[in-house]
């Protein structure tokens, strides 16, 4: 086997978090040089002894203490001594996620979203010694996928739990809150392989489109009805199912057109209702109705005077204008009285309203 | 001056190897031990800065779960990160390179050491700041920790921007 002067790792991928340098037969005085972006960890007989930072260290006794009096034990003085090297990388890296997952249940109907998303981690090594004994070592692992594979399923699995903790009305809104929350959850997990979880950005949530209706409330009641279709349909389907359950279909739907009539109740009672003030006794009475339903007098829109001098509009009988003061001149005929029944009938009106006799 | 004060005693603990370094190199072995003193320090505050992130993670997930977590939660993370990653890779302060003029001697090696010394009092400010929210998160104390969370991320800035002046310790503007 050469005897290696220089080891250094100089052609790195974009994707390679370390490499090994398998049996390396390095003699005192040895050049190991790190860049400012990597460690190196030595190896002798499947031990890891030391981890040299960024720089250009050469192979004695200072630099390996450990190393050299293991030698020394074993009586081994010469100048070559074989060993591996392992160069991991401190730089960035960037590993995608993505899944399915369910929102919490929300809704009367316990709605439950499936949601798609997607994302990525970015994450670095912050233990070399750890990360290479622990996940690098047995594994056979090099590049940043095989991490990603890693630890795609813990950060899945955060996610998919996080949802769970939101109904699809908040989910979109916590967003932010969520990636967080799963960056902090598998910062422990990933500390375990010595690594350390810098982000998680989420690219995507996918709602599917009844989903948005439901969240909407413009569909919640057709979505209603649809599960209970469906709830009866298996039902009828199912085992020991029969009579038993055609009655529960048959019950369930009778009881629809209650439950149709008290939502569209519910809301209504939850919309502010229109009203009519009655001029006369002050009562309210609902938008629509003709005649107060208190004292009987006509809720028709009541006739305007407008005041010559501002051009205010004031209720017809209003002596002076309430804008500006002015005397307000009353119509000469505002009314004309029904000769048969003797009704008093605006001003035009051609049939009494109270008999229906021709007014001249 | 300081600055001697540091050499004296970086050569008293040299040995003779170094000493004799130090006659045929012009002083490298002093240079380098001051160097790689700088770097040991600065790697205790990047423990520091390591150990603070991994207090504050708890922290702000216990802030995220109790609903209190604010926009300075995630600053000082992201604050803590980089400046963290700002004195692990600071400058070694090595001499005439690329378009320096001149060298860079022991006395600048040795300001420059003590100017990251000085600094410890600010790491140890940050350190107990955190710890004191750390606590308040513990005991399910979340009235001030907004207040809190906004003066540890002015106290990192505070840091960073002095640690941003240790360039110019290599060269004095004093004339």
């Amino acid at each position: 086997m050469p005897v290696i002067e220089k080891v250094a790792w100089d052609y790195a991928g974009a994707e390679d978090i370390a490499y090994r340098f398998p049996n390396l037969s390095l003699k005192y005085g040895s050049q190991v040089i790190v860049k400012e972006n990597q460690w190196a960890v030595f190896f002798r007989d499947g031990k890891a002894y030391d981890v040299f930072g960024p720089g250009r260290h050469t192979i004695t006794s200072n630099n390996i203490p450990l190393l050299t009096a293991a030698l020394k034990a074993l009586r081994i003085i010469g100048d070559i001594f074989d060993c591996e090297v392992v160069f991991v990388s401190n730089s960035q890296f960037r590993a995608n996620f993505g899944g399915t997952a369910y929102s919490a249940p929300s809704g009367d109907i316990k709605y439950q979203a499936e949601l798609g998303f997607f994302g990525y981690m970015l994450y670095k090594v912050e233990d070399p010694k750890l990360f290479v004994v622990e996940f690098f070592g047995n594994r056979g692992a090099s590049s940043s996928r095989d991490v990603e594979n890693y630890i795609r399923g813990f950060i899945n699995e955060r996610i998919i739990n996080e949802f769970g903790n939101h109904d699809i009305f908040t989910v979109v809104k916590n967003v932010d809150a969520t990636t967080d929350k799963v960056t902090l959850k598998i910062s422990d997990e990933a500390a375990r392989v010595g690594l350390k979880v810098i982000d998680c950005v989420f690219e995507g949530v996918k709602i599917p489109e009844e989903a948005r209706r439901f969240a909407s409330g413009m569909g919640a009641q057709a979505m209603m009805m649809q599960y209970m279709k469906e709830t009866a349909t298996e039902l009828k389907g199912s085992e020991g199912g029969g009579a038993a359950a055609a009655g529960l279909g048959a019950g369930m739907g009778l009881t629809m057109p209650y439950m149709m009539a008290q939502q569209m109740q519910q809301a209504q009672a939850g919309q502010p209702q229109q009203l009519i003030i009655c001029q006369s006794c002050g009562a309210k009475n609902p938008v629509g109705t003709k005649f107060c339903g208190n004292c009987g007098a006509s809720l028709a829109p009541q006739a305007k005077v407008v005041c010559p001098k501002c051009k205010a509009e004031n209720p017809a009988g209003t002596k002076f204008c309430g804008n500006c003061g002015t005397p307000l001149a009353q119509p000469a005929a505002s009314e004309i009285t029904c000769p048969k029944c003797n009704a008093k009938n605006p001003a035009g009106t051609k049939f009494c309203g109270n008999c229906g006799e021709k007014l001249s | 001056m300081a600055e001697k004060e540091t050499i004296e005693k970086v050569k008293d603990k040299q040995g003779i190897l170094a000493k004799i370094q130090n006659v045929f190199g012009l002083g490298y072995a002093t240079k380098e031990d001051l160097r790689e003193l700088d770097k040991k320090l600065r790697d205790l505050y990047y423990s520091d800065f390591k150990t603070l992130r991994h207090r504050w993670e708890e922290l702000y997930l216990a802030a995220l779960n109790a609903g209190k977590a604010t926009d300075d939660f995630k600053k000082v993370i992201q604050i803590m990160d980089r400046i963290a990653e700002k004195v692990h890779h600071a400058d070694y302060g090595y001499a005439g390179l690329m378009d320096r003029k001149g060298h860079i001697r022991e006395t600048e090696l040795a300001r420059v050491f003590n100017y990251d010394k000085a600094l410890s009092a600010d790491v140890e400010t940050i350190v107990n700041a955190v710890n004191e929210l750390h606590k308040d998160s513990e005991a399910e104390n979340w009235t001030d920790a907004a207040a809190k969370a906004k003066n540890i991320k002015s106290l990192i800035l505070t840091f960073e921007s002095k640690w941003d002046e240790r360039e110019k310790q290599f060269r004095s503007l004093e004339v």
